[in-house]
């Protein structure tokens, strides 16, 4: 389950804006632009927005799509549809009313600079391991490599949260990044006595620690980690991201959705209608997101296919259903996901708005960009065919229905013999 | 799951399998590429204490002018050019059976005799004890359409429709000898009937007739995804052209909307009419007819009404296609 709670509700949204833009005469990318907010807002049910690349993500998967050609002008059974979405960077209210807080990382380094991070961020293949790492390796400056991770013990590791609401990244990532910065802090002062220059001045860079004002006296790491463990033994710290900045109003609901931070996003689908059976399917889609700093790009380019796969499956043919009490599809050859087969080609646009508060600037990447292909999809179906879906999935059976249904009406409407005028009963 | 036990034969000649098959009477199955048997093993359905598989017997295998080993493996069909060259629609058949992976472990025979599916029927142990199962399985009522006497689960192989309008044969061998039947004839009655194959028989060969290598001929499948997926609907064609460009024979079938593959001829019907008609007129006409012969059930994904429907979208497109194709050339 990707995107919890707000996957169906963001479908439903996506297009009934598509309508009203439809209603008004206006093109949907213009609608959209025409109402958006800005960066650092708040919204009427009170969520707190910092940085927001919603205009960035419309503006260049119209771009790269070719929306403004395409649009309206695509061969019979063919059309482009937008939608956008948004998701929250973890959840800004806890899950377990005490104070332990939400991410906490435990990082130590010995005589062989080696440095070790624990944390109970789990690592469910999304890449959360890599990303504790980097973010330890930049701030002391170091490979990579130099860094072991330890995640998933609940024997050694300290208390996380958990792998839900998109919120890794933004906690777990933050705790280590203020983790790695007291032991940075260790390393100056280290560096510092070694060259009777001002510690303040100091900081990790490339494999040294080095006087910024005079690049030329620098110490290597290792040499600074000797000195800093000297007479007092290894290098040890703690990071943790505790608590969210208070937010929210106080009506009823108020605490749904809140989150220190969002991602952003504006998918443009194009998708073909077979009029004679109603298969649907995608041919490309342009998937711009806005996950703040992109710190590990392939990652983030793979969570954001990952996602569309998922939603293509709600989109097109997941339903999970009751036969008299029993598990209507109990197999994966009755419960339909796609295959290889049935993805589009994908153009992943990486929108960076830079995020105050995200660790190096960085928001989710794992959830959000499930939501805009529904109702993108659904939008170029009816850019193709016009028919509007109001139900998932859009199967074949069901497109055709509707499809059925309006030639129906057009043709009772050409039949109709003119109407002779009535006085209105009254 | 867990496969149902049985022991395991592995004769290398044909009559060493005939004996074994005498040995076990009643309590054994063929084995051939089992992608599909197997799985029904792990869901206990109607497994048997012997399984005797066929892959080491040469005589089962091979591709020839005139005949197909039964044993030969669906990628093969698929990709063989002598295969494409002389029977388009059975490559493409075979080609649009399930995944890569099964293609190269299922077979030929295996297909024509793939057990017959239904929603009802293709499901756990558990699962079906809790609707108390099925006609085909444990019990003795119909799930589909409670009554009974008739299984509805519907025969859902790719390749028995293509075969059927290319006017295929075959070659049964048992212990008490041999005996060919035209396909046509070879599918009958309800979803646990099938065939008329006898439990001790078992195919040798498909044998198509020369006049096959001159038909054009296509498969088209109804399936949610395009791979993996059993057959929704699925209709084959053949169409025989004179040299005057007018039709010499022109064959239909569908698969997986009865509980057996119907082939209807109408080349009487359509006979010497030129090719160019089939677009304007006979493609219609024809797929209507299909459409009124085809009787799903409500036993698979896809609504009963919709895959009805779909024979004569399927059935017109296709035979479109074969009419605007160019005369295939044969030596």
């Amino acid at each position: 389950m990707r995107g919890h709670g707000a996957v169906n509700s963001r479908f439903a949204y996506e297009v009934l804006i598509d309508e009203l833009a439809e209603k008004c005469g206006l093109d949907p990318v213009d609608f959209r632009l025409a109402n958006l907010l800005p960066s650092h807002t708040t919204t009427l049910n009170g969520f707190r927005i910092t940085s927001n690349g919603t205009r960035e993500c419309i503006e260049r998967a119209v771009e790269a799509s070719g929306w403004r050609e395409k649009r309206g002008r695509l061969p019979e059974g063919e059309g482009i549809g937008i939608a956008c979405g948004f998701y929250i960077s973890g959840s800004a209210l806890r899950i377990n009313w005490n104070k332990v807080p939400q991410s906490t990382v435990h990082l130590k380094i010995d005589s062989d600079g080696g440095v070790t991070v624990h944390s109970l961020a789990a690592e469910i293949g999304q890449g959360s391991d890599t990303m504790l790492a980097q973010c330890v390796a930049e701030v002391l400056g170091i490979p990579i490599d130099w860094i072991r991770v330890f995640s998933k013990d609940t024997d050694t590791d300290p208390i996380d949260l958990g792998s839900y609401s998109s919120r890794v990244t933004f906690m777990a990532g933050t705790a280590a990044r203020r983790a790695a910065e007291q032991v940075r802090a260790e390393l100056c002062e280290a560096a510092g006595r070694l060259t009777g220059y001002p510690t303040e001045g100091f900081d990790t860079r490339l494999g040294n620690v080095t006087f910024l004002p005079r690049p030329e006296v620098s110490v290597p790491y290792l040499d600074a980690v000797v000195e800093a463990i000297a007479g007092k033994g290894a290098l040890i710290a703690r990071g943790c991201y505790h608590d969210a900045p208070p937010m929210g109003g106080k009506h009823k609901g108020a605490a749904a959705g809140l989150s220190p931070s969002y991602s952003f996003q504006a998918y443009v689908t194009q998708a073909k209608v077979d009029l004679d059976t109603g298969f649907v399917r995608p041919l490309k889609v342009w998937a711009a997101h806005d996950c703040g700093r992109a710190l590990n790009p392939l990652a983030v380019e793979m969570q954001i296919e990952g996602c569309l796969h998922m939603g293509l499956g709600q989109a097109m043919m997941e339903s999970f259903g009751y036969n008299k009490l029993s598990v209507g599809n109990p197999s994966l050859l009755d419960y339909k996901i796609p295959s290889s087969m049935e993805m589009p080609d994908v153009d992943v646009i990486i929108v960076e708005s830079e995020d105050p508060e995200g660790p190096f600037g960085a928001k989710e990447a794992g959830e959000g960009p499930l939501l805009p292909i529904l109702p993108s999809l659904a939008n170029a179906v009816n850019d193709a065919v016009g028919v509007r879906t109001r139900e998932l999935p859009m199967t074949p059976a069901r497109i055709l229905k509707a499809l059925e249904a309006k030639r129906r009406a057009a043709d009772r409407a050409a039949k109709k013999p003119k109407e002779k005028t009535k006085e209105p009963v009254r | 799951m867990i496969l149902a036990p049985f022991e395991l034969h592995r004769p290398t000649r044909l009559d060493e399998a005939l004996a074994l098959a005498s040995a076990h009477a009643g309590d054994f199955d063929w084995l051939a590429g089992g992608t599909d048997m197997l799985q029904n093993y792990k869901n206990r359905l109607n497994a048997r204490g012997h399984v005797i598989a066929l892959d080491a017997i040469e005589e089962l295998g091979g591709v020839g002018d005139d005949r197909l080993g039964a044993m030969t493996r669906l990628t093969t069909l698929a990709d063989d050019p002598r295969v494409r060259e002389r029977w388009p629609g059975l490559a493409d058949a075979a080609g649009v059976v399930a995944s890569p992976l099964v293609r190269n472990s299922a077979t030929l025979g295996g297909n024509l005799l793939v057990e017959n599916r239904c929603f009802w029927f293709n499901q756990t142990p558990f699962w079906r004890s809790t609707k108390g199962s099925c006609l085909k399985a444990e019990s003795d009522e119909c799930r589909v359409i409670p009554q009974k006497e008739i299984c509805y689960a519907a025969y859902s192989g790719d390749l028995a429709p293509v075969l059927m309008v290319l006017g295929a044969s075959i070659e049964l061998a048992s212990p008490s000898g041999r005996r060919t039947v035209a396909l046509a004839d070879f599918y009958r009655g309800d979803g646990i009937e099938r065939n008329v194959k006898a439990a001790d028989e078992i195919v040798v060969t498909v044998l198509l007739p020369p006049e096959a290598a001159t038909l054009r001929s296509g498969y088209e499948k109804l399936r949610h995804r395009d791979t993996l997926d059993y057959p929704e609907m699925g209709v084959a064609a053949a169409l025989g052209v004179d040299d005057g460009g007018r039709i010499a024979t022109l064959r239909c079938a569908h698969t997986a909307v009865d509980t057996v593959p119907r082939l209807t001829d109408y080349t009487n019907e359509h006979a010497g009419r030129p090719v160019a008609e089939i677009g304007e007129s006979i493609a219609p006409t024809v797929a209507t007819d299909m459409e009124a012969s085809a009787r799903p059930s409500r036993n698979t994904a896809m609504p009963v009404g919709y895959r009805k429907k779909m024979v004569r979208v399927y059935l017109e497109r296709l035979l479109r296609r074969l009419a605007e194709e160019r005369t295939v050339q044969t030596e």
